[in-house]
Order: structure tokens, then sequence, then C-alpha cells
């Protein structure tokens, strides 16, 4: 940080600033006398009036360089107005429709509609074409058993051969050729049920 | 908007620079350029020790900053404090590049040599160490001294243009002053007679 000078170095500077030492006052030279010699004194004041010399004045700057300025043209009001129109016509011819955009847009989101139930319907397919799938409901399984039933061939016995020859029943074979049992004699070891009662 | 040479001429830089805010006004900026080039080449050229051809560009680049920055003038104060403050903040970069520094402290350097060896006239030998005395100055000091004793600037407007107060350029002033006459003391013919006569 710079310190400011005093009130005597300012009356000073003032007075090597603006009056030569011969012509100072009585009190100014002794009050400049007091702070510096006269050669001192006369040194700076050459050096504040002098230095303007120093440097060459006589350079001529260079003409101004500036970025070329765009100059803007006017064109005439039905120039702009035919131009403003064509580019609407163009906007509008390619710009696509925007009702049938909607359409577009309604067709697809109906398709996945479809698409969904598909989807359901090709489930309760597979339902019934006893595909396994985990999440079937036991109703449909028990639909599915008798589904199974009808599809099922019934099983059949072997249709083997008659290879034996059976004899054919006549009177002869029927008729009973063996003694009653009151006949028979072996009848007496047989218990007498007459006789508990 | 094509304005009129005449009208142009007529206004004062405070008109002409609300000419340019308001129309981007090309005319405008070409006569504020021919009003105010030289001097300001002028302040180039000893603010960037004596590089001539350095100080026409920053001419070319303030007056390019002035339609930049146009947004920035005040129209309430005066476009040439404005337009030095300007300056004097490209100066100020151009001093923090050290590439510059050591070229302008090597190009002095070759100069003094030059000239002491030539022997030249006693004002000519005067104004060669002045120039270098104002050359080992600090930037800041450099620059009020320039603005005060070359440019010839009040000290309010050298306040004005450094963004200081009046105190603080007074203060520069009688320092820059001091160094320099410290630097040229040896070299004042008076002492220097008084040199010869004692040996």
């Amino acid at each position: 940080m710079e310190k400011n000078i005093n009130n005597d170095e300012t009356r000073l500077f003032d007075l090597i600033e603006s009056t030569p030492f011969s012509e100072l006052s009585i009190s100014d030279r002794l009050f400049v006398e007091s702070q510096i010699t006269e050669e001192e004194f006369t040194l700076q004041r050459r050096i504040m009036s002098d230095s303007s010399e120093i440097f060459p004045e006589n350079i001529t700057p260079h003409q101004l360089q500036t970025p070329s300025v765009k100059n803007v043209k006017m064109i005439p009001l039905y120039q702009a107005l035919l131009a403003i129109s064509a580019i609407f016509i163009l906007f509008i011819t390619i710009w696509p429709n925007p009702t049938e955009g909607t359409q577009n847009q309604l067709t697809a989101s109906s398709k996945v509609q479809n698409k969904k139930e598909f989807i359901h319907d090709t489930i309760i397919k597979y339902v019934n074409q006893v595909k396994i799938i985990e999440k079937t409901v036991y109703d449909t399984v028990v639909e599915l058993v008798t589904a199974t039933k009808l599809n099922f061939q019934e099983p059949k016995l072997l249709e083997a051969v008659q290879t034996l020859s059976l004899p054919e029943l006549n009177k002869e074979m029927i008729a009973t050729k063996g003694v009653s049992l009151k006949d028979d004699n072996s009848s007496r070891f047989t218990l007498k049920l007459n006789n508990f009662r | 908007m094509k304005l009129h040479p005449i009208h142009i001429n007529q206004k004062n830089d405070e008109e002409l620079m609300v000419l340019i805010m308001d129309h981007h006004s090309h005319p405008a900026l070409i006569e504020l350029h021919k009003r105010y080039s030289k001097k300001l080449l002028g302040y180039f050229i000893k603010m960037l020790n004596k590089d001539i051809d350095k100080a026409q560009d920053f001419v070319q680049d303030l007056f390019l900053k002035i339609m930049e920055k146009k947004h920035l003038f005040d129209p309430e104060k005066k476009f040439y404090t404005w337009i030095f403050t300007i300056a004097n903040n490209m100066c100020k970069t151009a001093y923090r590049n050290p590439f510059l520094q050591r070229i302008s402290e090597d190009g002095y350097e070759i100069n003094s040599k030059a000239s002491l060896s030539d022997n030249l006239a006693e004002k000519e030998f005067f104004n060669l160490l002045l120039e270098k005395s104002l050359n080992n100055l600090e930037e800041h000091h450099k620059t009020t001294f320039i603005l005060r004793f070359m440019e010839h600037f009040s000290l309010q407007e050298i306040a004005d243009i450094t963004e200081t107060s009046l105190g603080t350029v007074k203060s520069r002033l009688f320092y820059a002053t001091q160094k320099m006459a410290k630097e040229l003391k040896e070299y004042n013919p008076k002492f220097e007679s008084n040199l010869f006569k004692l040996n």
C-alpha cells in the first residue's frame, strides 16, 4: 500500500510543478530550501517539463480496420410477403397432417390391444391341449382329465384263438348214475340230525 | 443507418458513443478514431518503451474493444477519461507479460550504450537518461507520470483513469519524480562540472 504524502510534500510538489526557483517568493524559497536544495528543485522541475520531449510525436496512427460491416439491403414488401408465404406452403407440404397422425396412433394402440388378447387366447388353447402350464386352474385340469379319457382308446383283450374242444352235453352225460343216500350203506356213518331236534 | 458526415463532425465524444451504442454507428467510431488515435498512439509508445508496432496494434485493439464493450460506457462521464482507462488497463495487462518486459529491458540497454558512445549533446543525453529513469519506474508510477506530464491530464482526470483517489495520484507523482531525480542526479551537468573541478 502506497503511503500518502504529507502537507509539506504536497506543497513542495505543487511549487516544483508550478513555479521556477527564481520566481519563488521568499517564504516559498525558504520552505523549499528547508526541504531540498536548489539543484534538486531545478532537476525535478526539468524532469517534469522535458519529459514531454523524449518521445516522438510525429508518428501517424494506422487507419482503423474494423471487421467488415454487413450491408443490410432493404427488399420490397411484396418480396418479403412472397417469401413468407412460400415458407408457409413448404411447411404445410412437408409437415405431416396432425389428424392422420392421431389416427395412425389409434390404430397402433388397437393393434397392441389385439395382440394382448391373442396372447390370452393362446394361453387358453394351451390349457385345452394339455400343455403343461404351471398356473393352470384346477377346474381346467379336471376338464382336461375328461378330455384325456375321451381321447384315450379302450384297452382291448388279446384275441386268443379257441384251442380247447369241449364235449357236447347230452342226456347220457347228464343222467344220474349213482345210488341214493338211503340206499347207500355208507350213510349209516353220517349224523342223524333228527335226533338233535 | 447512414448518418451524414457533417452531423458526425459536429457531435461531441459522448454523443458519438451514444450513436455507437444505439445504432452500432461505424462512422461515429471512425470519427472517434480520428480524434483520439494519435494521442493514444503516443501514450502507448511511451508506455510500451517505444515499441511503435505494438503501440499501433494497441490502438487498433482499443477501438475494437470500444465496439465490443460499448454497453459499459456511461454517457454521463467523459469519453476520453473512459478511453484512457481502457488504454491504461491494456498497458497493465501488457506489463504483466514477462516476455514484453524482457524485450523492453534488453532493447533499452542497447539504446543506452549506443547513445552513450556517440557523445550526444547535453539535452539529448539528458532526455535519454530521462527515458531510462522513466522506464525504470514501477508501472503505476510510470502511468501516472506519463498521464500528467506527457498527456497533460488534470489530477482528477488521472484519478478517474487510474481508478484511484486524488491523494494517491499526488503521492505517485511525488514519489515518481523523486525516484527519477535520484537516478538523474549524478548526471546533472551542474554536478558533473563540479566533479571535474574537484578532479
